[in-house]
């Protein structure tokens, strides 16, 4: 007959509290000494002089900027995994798990009264820190309640989150350093993964050459997205003298926590799983979880053989030595030798001796082995379809192409004609992807880069290294590639919105820049000097600078102005400052800025919009000429006669 | 009373515990005696509910121990490396002993840290010496009123008076209270004072599971001289084993001590001599010593 066994222990719950009592002290310290004390200490916003305001507007920034800087989640990472270490140290060591667990107290009562012991400790600081802060705000009438409590409410949801976290950690691990580096790994382990398979691609695979460049955080990193997502911040409101009149505040967003919530109980779940399923025999053990051994071993083993391998080869292919079919197959074949020495190594490590060469463990490394070889034949040949991917127009919300300007496209056509042009480099691929063994010094090379957006959020990027279409090199498909990109990015309509602005028709000029050049021999260079229009007045110069600008529009539509090559463009314009500062007062929109970096703001109604002038933009030029910007065509410098001076004094 | 069935406990790919049997009734002091790497650990560590068998039942009182919180409540282990939490001292760990056992005896408690006036119950347990800390976990565990005490090599690395003094303990104690102790060791020699039942395991099995006094009736050791050759024996006396030395010879003989003078004092020898035997000289003729191992825990 089996007796009944209650959840909790007391005796296990007061000897957690007295393990981990000053930790917690210490941490209520730290977080006193982050929020609440320097406020009262200071009581304005440390970075800046705030004029004359409120009190009690003072105390309301300075409030929100202690809130704004306590926000991130790394802290609680920390402290939550130093807590539930203490609470279940016994689990690393023979002699003292051996003898909690002859001890009349069940596992089940042994894991609640712990976890709970881990909790209140951990929960403890932020309650006290959260009490003083608000009476330190009805004091001093900085209110900030709602934040506060919002404060409050997602450092909970953080520390519940990290404590679970850490406890079901500690249970995959008999030894205290491994269960600590596991439980800091895996706090970053997709994004860690995500990386080693961009560095990857970006050596190895077609198109992909930024593909770093795109990685971000997600739910799966949970320190960074908990940070970034429910984060209290705030900004100014200011009135025309430049005073601070308000303080706006934006807290993080609620379901984030809920949803960390919702994975706290099921790493908790899963940690009572293990604990009361545990075998102690594994005390000690690298991984005391049967089902997660080979998982280790072949995950580790994949990934450091796959990061080890891109390095190796990217290291031996410095200068572009190697085709692409080359470099795939030296990064497969490393991957595939140090693959086999890191599984034999993290057997080592998993049954802790040396004597890992058996019959089990070889069939074990085979299988990895063959795998291993699948996966990266399978990238090889695309059969993931990563390099051939071009998303489904519907599936896309804006498409970029970008080159020596960049243009991002938001109309159903206007990105249809973007995949057109991606699709024609994909076809074109087998040529295009071995530019790099065309070892000519005189050949030309630029690149394309393309970016979607697409509506559930993500980003597709892709860069291809191109060369001057008009070399003996280029091929009748790679024209096609080349007639498919400059159809779209020199047409003038294209040029007109999506370089100079998509209100360009009804935007004016508050500026333009031009300068002139003089030659100085002894430094090696050419001086500029800007010239004005001095002795116009303001609405004088308005219309001068009008004139100009429709010269501009004018050169645009005769393909002389803004239009893109890969062959020798740059030595053949002039090195002359050439720029207009547009005005509109409804926005003028910028899609490098507003779109392809993604720094989403309210459309500005300045813009600069420069470019190089070339002998052909002759509207331009004239304009210029005619309006005293220069007076003698010596004026104008080419790139190439500024190389050449360069050249001749050094 | 202690039941262990057909229990089988494997590490990986060694049987630490091959199909394994022990009975040990109630009130009984039972000795586990085996080389090292016998099992003797292992099977303890199931007594206690720390290991989970593979295979087989652990029952102590008809009910399994694994989980079972109740149960453990009568039970007071003393490992063979004995645990403490770090900066307790003493009377912290009874303090922790209190709300673990509800049995536990406060007063008899310190009536037997009386007995042992060396410790500083105010210092920390771990700094104390190996011997205190044997003490202090003895008082604990005798405090802890259970019914099942488990002992692993409970006196190992103390000194004679130290162990004389905590037998001596446990032994008032098993009288008192009709406590129930199984103690493992690997040394026959400190077991016979104190068991009245013994086991013996090696390769992860009971070989032998007796009590003393049934080994001690079915085994004698007679010296005997006679005039002349030594004549045959009868042959409801069975020989294990003989020694001679010039007239004078030792025999070892299977049955009870009474029969075998009587029949043997029925040939009028010139000197006959009945020798108490050893619980290790008994192990050695019992077993046949070598086949079973068992001389390298004697020897």
């Amino acid at each position: 007959m089996r007796s009944k066994t209650s959840f909790f222990n007391k005796a296990i719950f007061l000897k957690t509290l007295s393990r981990t009592w000053i930790p917690t002290v210490l941490y209520t310290f730290i977080l006193l000494f982050m929020l609440p004390i320097p406020y009262l200490m200071s009581r304005q916003v440390s970075y800046m002089d705030m004029g004359k305001i409120s009190m009690h507007l003072r105390a309301r920034s300075a409030m929100m900027e202690r809130l704004s800087t306590t926000s991130e989640a790394i802290t609680p990472m920390f402290f939550a995994i130093i807590i539930a270490a203490l609470a279940f140290h016994y689990l690393f060591s023979k002699r003292d798990s051996y003898m909690i667990h002859a001890f009349p107290v069940s596992r089940k009562s042994l894991f609640t009264s712990n976890v709970l012991a881990v909790l209140i400790m951990t929960i403890l600081p932020y309650l006290v820190t959260s009490l003083v802060t608000i009476v330190a705000s009805l004091a001093t009438g900085a209110g900030c309640f709602k934040e506060i409590g919002y404060w409050v409410i997602s450092k909970l949801v953080e520390i519940i989150f990290f404590d679970c976290f850490a406890v079901c950690t500690l249970m995959i691990s008999g030894q205290v350093a491994t269960a600590v580096v596991f439980y800091f790994l895996f706090n970053f382990i997709y994004i860690l993964c995500e990386f080693v398979m961009r560095m990857f691609a970006e050596v190895a695979l077609f198109g992909l050459s930024d593909a770093l460049g795109d990685i971000s955080e997600n739910a799966m990193t949970p320190c960074a997205y908990m940070t970034a997502n429910c984060h209290i911040s705030y900004d100014f409101k200011w009135d025309e003298a430049d005073q601070i009149i308000g303080v706006e505040t934006t807290i993080g967003d609620w379901k984030v926590l809920v949803g960390y919530l919702v994975a706290a109980l099921v790493f908790l779940g899963l940690a009572y799983l293990m604990y009361t399923k545990k075998k102690l025999e594994t005390v000690a053990d690298f991984i005391t979880v049967p089902v997660l051994k080979p998982v280790f071993a072949v995950g580790f083993s994949f990934f450091v053989s796959l990061t080890a391998a891109t390095i190796i080869v990217e290291m031996f292919n410095y200068d572009d030595r190697m085709s692409y079919s080359i470099r795939f197959a030296a990064v497969i074949g490393a991957t595939i030798l140090i693959g086999i020495i890191v599984f034999y190594a993290s057997q080592m490590m998993i049954a802790k001796t040396f004597r890992v060469f058996n019959m089990k463990s070889g069939l074990g490394c085979i299988c990895y082995t063959l795998v291993c070889f699948a996966i990266l034949l399978g990238l090889r040949f695309d059969a993931f379809g990563v390099e051939n991917r071009i998303p489904k127009l519907e599936d896309i919300a804006w498409a970029g192409i970008s080159s020596d300007y960049t243009m991002v496209m938001t109309e159903t056509a206007e990105i249809d004609a973007v995949r057109a042009v991606h699709g024609a480099i994909i076809a074109d691929k087998k040529e295009i992807r071995d530019f790099n063994q065309i070892k000519d010094p005189d050949l030309y090379r630029d690149m394309i880069s393309i970016k979607y957006k697409l509506k559930d959020g993500r980003t597709i990027s892709r860069s291809y290294g191109v060369i001057d279409e008009n070399s003996k090199y280029a091929t009748h498909e790679y024209s096609e590639v080349t007639d498919a990109f400059f159809n779209l990015v020199n047409d003038p309509e294209n040029i007109k919105k999506h370089v100079i602005g998509d209100s360009w028709d009804s935007s004016s000029v508050n500026k333009v820049t031009f300068a002139i050049m003089y030659p100085n021999e002894e430094e090696g260079y050419y001086d500029s000097v800007y010239s004005d229009l001095g002795g116009y007045t303001e609405d004088e110069q308005k219309a001068l600078y009008q004139q100009v600008y429709e010269a501009v529009l004018k050169d645009v539509d005769a393909g002389t102005l803004f239009t893109q090559s890969f062959g020798d463009t740059y030595y053949s314009k002039y090195a002359n400052e050439f720029s207009l500062e547009l005005y509109n007062e409804k926005g003028i929109s910028d899609d490098s800025t507003y779109y392809w970096n993604e720094d989403y703001y309210t459309p500005e109604k300045e813009k600069y919009v420069y470019t190089n002038l070339s002998p052909e933009s002759v509207n331009t030029l004239n304009t210029l000429k005619e309006l005293g910007f220069y007076t003698d065509d010596g004026e104008l410098v080419t790139n190439a006669e500024c190389d050449a001076m360069y050249n001749r004094t050094f | 009373m202690i039941q262990v069935n057909n229990v089988t406990k494997r590490f990986g790919d060694f049987v630490a515990l091959d199909d394994l049997n022990m009975h040990v009734e109630t009130g009984a002091v039972y000795g586990l005696v085996g080389p090292n790497g016998a099992g003797k650990s292992t099977i303890i560590r199931h007594l206690c509910g720390v290991y989970k068998a593979d295979s087989g039942s652990v029952k102590i009182h008809g009910q399994e121990v694994y989980e079972n919180e109740k149960l453990k409540q009568r039970l007071a282990v003393i490992p063979d490396d004995i645990f403490y939490f770090t900066q307790a001292n003493t009377l912290d760990m009874m303090k922790y002993y209190q709300r673990m056992y509800p049995k536990f005896d406060q007063d008899l408690f310190f009536k037997i840290a009386d007995c042992f006036s060396a410790i500083n119950m105010k210092k920390m347990v771990r700094t104390l010496s190996k011997g205190m800390q044997k003490q202090v976990a003895f008082m604990l565990s005798i405090a802890s009123r259970p019914d099942v005490m488990i002992l692993d090599e409970p006196v190992d690395g103390l000194d004679p008076v130290m162990r004389r003094q905590i037998w001596s303990l446990l032994m008032s104690d098993v009288a008192e209270t009709g406590l129930t102790v199984l103690v493992s060791s690997h040394n026959l020699r400190e077991l016979e004072d104190v068991c009245d039942h013994v086991g013996i395991m090696n390769n992860g099995k009971i070989l032998l599971e007796r009590s003393l006094d049934d080994l001690q009736t079915s085994i004698t050791k007679i010296q005997v001289a006679f005039e002349g050759e030594m004549p045959a024996l009868p042959p409801e006396v069975e020989v294990l084993r003989k020694i001679s030395s010039g007239r004078v010879h030792t025999l070892i003989v299977k049955g009870a001590p009474g029969e075998a003078e009587a029949r043997i004092g029925a040939m009028h020898p010139m000197l006959m001599d009945v020798l108490p035997l050893t619980l290790e000289e008994i192990f050695i003729y019992e077993l046949g010593g070598e086949n079973y191992a068992v001389k390298d825990i004697i020897f």
